[in-house]
């Protein structure tokens, strides 16, 4: 069960500060004090909220996506210290704010509901020849780059980490608890044959706390039902996702893919690496991620990677066409119901690759599209090509500036947005290609590192095993 | 004498110790409000006949005039403006309907005005367009559902046929008879040279501009006046004219007086003949007709056009719209109720149709709904007056606007709302030769040119400042936009959030 304070707005009658429409004896707070004093928060989260006083504090068990057990109770903070009236005591730790807006009776979530512009660090390396390393090394890749983290999201996802799994789905839930868990797994019992269902291992880390439950579930989806929806494997797995992601309250699928998975939580990468025992999986290809929302509490579900099936995106950016790309895209079945950039990264990839089957070349010139200047100067079949792309997935392109590593079954891409807007390396060394926001991570990982070198805005890197590796 | 209760709405303020007596005002005003009493060797005014286009004002050689509104005025009265009394009167004298020209001037809401933009501070740089690049090119019609493979494994990249714009600006309909030949070809030579394109209207067109014939839309409309294999083929796109914001649900009537010469050829109808477009086209009484006209026109040019679909924003446009994308429209233009036009009954100008920008909201959103958004393009028009406009038009999920009223002010329009006088005294709308020639198109294109590159210097500081640097990235990216001064219904009908949120 989690807790979660929901913070009456009342009108501010400008009678002096605390002087307030609807409070009697109680002293209001301004809302930013809250935030503030949420150590948790770095910053107001929005100008809506930063004038907002409340006179009382709503407890509500979170759960998921929706807000339907509210109780007030009379609760309000100060000092760093959560003290009912009469008697002080200290108050759990809350797992996010709401705004809850009296005139229209409408809760505002603060996280998971609004767009998250953020910093980052990504990082990834792969072996060519199939090579398995663990997870330690792009662990260390993390480590350098401490910085362009600040605590509130990590996370990796590893390819070729289920070997002895390799034809079934390894799903990865969070389960607010066991209730959502249970209504999760009756779905899953409905449409898939589980072979395997099991808490994910981890370790103690004093710096990650409020670890929701973590699941594994290996699955393959039943013939019969594949038969009698008349869909492929993959879209019925996709459609699964989708469902559980916006019906499901207190469960989240972040990790969907075969022979594949990732991990991610609130916390510096660092960390999160060790919380979920990474060095213990050996895989042939690790991308990793460190997260700087500038604005929000951050939250479980919003760290990255972003996955759907075997693809996983890492992402340092801020995708200014975002709302673009959200609305051509939920045209087609996907939901972004994280609404941060990242998650329609995914989706676009999914989209463009297994759904209209264009190459990564094609993709990547899709999203970071050459310029027209540039296209116009080529020769007749490579305009025509690329006028054709940019014509028929114009909503598809993704401005503002982004560094991203796409993940898949034997291979990897990396792009930057056409201007080029986030740093981005590449190097490698025998059998491996690294790829990270600075040097210093491929560095950490390998101090010999080979033909670093910048990528150019638009210009994928795309790096796949060696036929017969995987 | 009857007593017609018609007063003066404008006064002619003349500066006697000004006035030279050249008469420049006199052969200037086509109204006839200026005359010389050799008498006295004075300028006189008949006030009655002023409709306040200030061509005298900007020809005076001496500065010596001005024109003021009159503060002759009615009693005050909250129930009965001035100008429904006044209408009154007018009715009363005539017993016919009123007339009106240009856009509906009544202070109805100006969504436009109650939204705002963007701009990237600190986690998103914004992008000067002075020294990166920012493209605004677009491109209009039909995209595939799924993209198909050669058997070599090559993208097949044909397109259905694409209008292809250099941003996202077209000149909408205005048609040769409404308006002049002179600003039919300044029109025609600065969409040329501007990589967009004009708008025949329904007036057929001309011989001498079919050499502008790639950048031009010829317009089918209810009447069909001018339409011939010839002409379908000389246009880069066909629309068809199902309405107009100005006058939804009625045709139109261009006077038999002004049905001479080449206009005459150019309709394919006898000089002095009323042109007179029915209301409905009469081979279209429902959406299966009009899918037929759609792809008549579409098997009359062998499937190399795009063929737009124009109809006028009404209450229920977004299910309007939906059955026209599945009609086989390639794009679906729609006229806002501010648009402007050459005449239309005044009651049905200020009382007909719904503003474009929840027209447009409502039917961007109806498209995804139905997940055909990007079969069709979107065109919007109906009062678009600045670039800021264009801006938020595309943010809502517009493709490209439509202008009109913006570009006759480019030419000298003073929006004086008397086009259906024919006695433009700027050379615009009219056909009178020696008002005609007032309008010269070498100048008249230039301006268009200037205002046009104008707007997207403008387009492009606008997408710069959000830290977009290709149109498409805009293109119903209304997490960009923010009302001010809205009330929730009329957020959520615009899809937008309110300042602050």
């Amino acid at each position: 069960m989690r807790l979660l304070a929901v913070v009456k707005r009342t009108k501010y009658t400008q009678k002096g500060k605390g002087a307030f429409e609807g409070s009697s004896s109680k002293t209001p707070l301004p809302l930013t004090a809250i935030l503030y004093t949420q150590k948790r928060f770095v910053n107001p989260p929005f100008a809506i909220v930063s004038r907002v006083f409340c006179t009382q504090v709503y407890m509500a068990l979170y759960s998921g996506l929706s807000l339907d057990k509210l109780m007030p109770v009379d609760i309000i903070l100060f000092n760093e210290q959560w003290r009912s009236y009469g008697e002080s005591y200290a108050f759990p730790p809350v797992d996010a704010i709401f705004v809850y807006c009296e005139r229209t009776g409408d809760v505002v979530r603060l996280e998971g509901q609004v767009r998250i512009p953020s910093g980052c660090a990504v990082a990834a390396v792969i072996s060519r020849a199939g090579k398995v390393m663990s997870g330690e090394k792009i662990i260390t890749a993390m480590k350098p780059m401490h910085d362009r983290s600040n605590g509130l999201g990590g996370g990796y996802a590893g390819y070729g980490i289920y070997p002895e799994y390799r034809d079934f789905y390894a799903f990865h839930l969070f389960f607010n608890d066991n209730t959502a868990r249970k209504q999760c797994e009756q779905l899953l019992k409905e449409g898939y044959e589980v072979v395997q269902a099991e808490l994910i291992p981890t370790r103690q880390v004093a710096a990650i706390t409020d670890a929701p439950l973590i699941w594994r579930y290996i699955v393959q989806p039943l013939r019969s039902c594949l038969e009698r929806v008349q869909l492929d494997e993959k879209e019925y797995v996709t459609r699964t996702v989708m469902k559980i992601n916006t019906e499901h309250d207190g469960a989240n699928v972040f990790s969907s893919g075969k022979n594949m998975g990732a991990f991610k939580a609130v916390g510096f990468p660092e960390d999160v690496g060790a919380f979920y025992r990474l060095d213990e999986y050996a895989g042939y290809c690790w991308t990793a991620h460190g997260r700087y929302p500038t604005n929000t509490p951050g939250w479980w579900g919003g760290a990255h990677p972003f996955t759907l099936l075997d693809y996983s995106i890492v992402h340092n950016g801020e995708i200014s066409s975002y709302d673009a790309n959200r609305r051509f895209i939920e045209m087609y079945g996907y939901k972004c119901t994280l609404q941060t950039d990242t998650e329609v990264m995914t989706y676009i990839m999914d989209y463009l690759l297994r759904i209209q089957s264009l190459t990564l070349e094609e993709a990547a010139a899709v999203i970071a599209a050459p310029f027209w200047s540039t296209i116009d100067m080529m020769n007749d079949q490579e305009r025509e090509k690329l006028t054709y792309l940019r014509a028929v997935f114009a909503s598809l392109l993704v401005t503002g500036p982004f560094s991203i590593v796409l993940g898949f079954s034997g291979g990897l891409m990396a792009l930057n947005d056409r201007l080029k807007l986030r740093s981005m390396v590449v190097g490698e060394k025998d059998d491996k290609v690294f790829i990270a926001s600075e040097e210093a991570a491929i560095r950490a990982m390998e101090p010999d590192a080979e033909n670093i070198f910048a990528p150019a805005g638009g210009e994928p890197v795309i790096v796949r095993l060696e036929e017969g590796s995987y | 004498m009857r007593i017609e209760y018609v007063y003066p709405e404008f006064e002619v303020v003349r500066n006697e110790a000004r006035c030279i007596q050249c008469r420049v005002c006199e052969r200037q005003c086509a109204n006839e409000v200026h005359s010389f009493d050799p008498d006295t060797g004075l300028m006189l005014s008949d006030e009655s006949k002023c409709v306040n286009c200030q061509r005298c004002v900007a020809l005076c050689p001496t500065r010596a005039l001005k024109i003021v509104k009159s503060d002759c005025a009615l009693r005050e009265n909250a129930n009965w403006p001035q100008g429904l009394i006044k209408e009154i009167y007018k009715q009363a004298n005539s017993g016919g309907v009123l007339l009106s020209s240009m856009g509906n001037p009544n202070p109805l809401p100006v969504y436009w005005d109650k939204i705002l933009i963007n701009a990237s501070q600190v986690t998103n740089p914004s992008i000067d367009p002075l020294r990166e690049p920012m493209e605004t090119r677009v491109f209009l019609g039909k995209k595939p559902a799924k993209v198909e493979r050669d058997e070599g494994d090559g993208l097949k990249c044909t397109l259905a046929p694409q209008l292809t714009l250099a941003m996202p600006v077209m000149f909408s309909a205005m048609s040769y008879g409404s308006i002049s030949y002179n600003a039919h070809e300044s029109l025609a030579r600065a969409a040329d040279a501007l990589g967009i394109y004009y708008n025949t209207g329904e007036g057929g067109l001309h011989e001498d501009f079919y050499r502008y014939g790639q950048n031009t839309i010829v317009q089918v409309a209810s009447g069909r006046f001018g339409v011939h294999k010839d002409y379908l083929a000389a246009g880069a796109a066909i629309e068809i004219k199902m309405g107009q914001g100005a006058k939804p649900g009625i045709g139109g009537h261009l006077p038999g007086a002004k049905i001479v010469g080449d206009i005459s050829r150019t309709r394919m109808i006898s000089e002095g003949t009323d042109a007179i477009s029915p209301a409905p086209h009469h081979d279209i009484y429902s959406i299966e007709d009009l899918r037929q006209l759609v792809y008549s026109l579409k098997e009359a040019t062998e499937y190399k056009k795009p063929i737009i679909v124009k109809v006028a924003a009404v209450h229920n446009i977004a299910a309007i719209a939906g059955g026209i994308a599945r009609s086989g429209a390639d794009i679906i233009a729609i006229d806002g109720f501010r648009g402007g036009t050459g005449a239309a009954p005044t009651r049905i100008r200020d009382n007909v149709g719904i503003p474009i920008e929840p027209a447009l909201a409502a039917v961007d959103q109806r498209l995804r709904e139905e997940g055909i958004r990007n079969q069709t393009s979107l065109v919007v028009g109906g009062s678009i007056r600045s670039a800021a406009d264009v801006v938020k038009a595309i943010a809502l999920g517009a493709d490209a606007c439509y202008i009109a009223t913006a570009a006759l002010l480019a030419l000298g329009c003073h929006l004086c709302r008397s086009c259906h006088t024919g006695k433009c005294n700027w050379g615009i709308a009219t056909q009178r030769p020696d008002l005609v020639k007032r309008l010269n198109p070498d100048i008249g294109s230039e301006r268009l040119i200037r205002l046009m590159t104008a707007w997207k210097h403008e387009i492009m500081e606008l997408m710069g400042g959000m830290g977009i640097n290709s149109i498409e990235s805009l293109r119903g990216n209304r997490l960009m936009l923010r009302g001010v001064n809205l009330n929730e219904k009329e957020l959520e009908i615009l899809g937008i959030s309110h300042a602050g949120e």
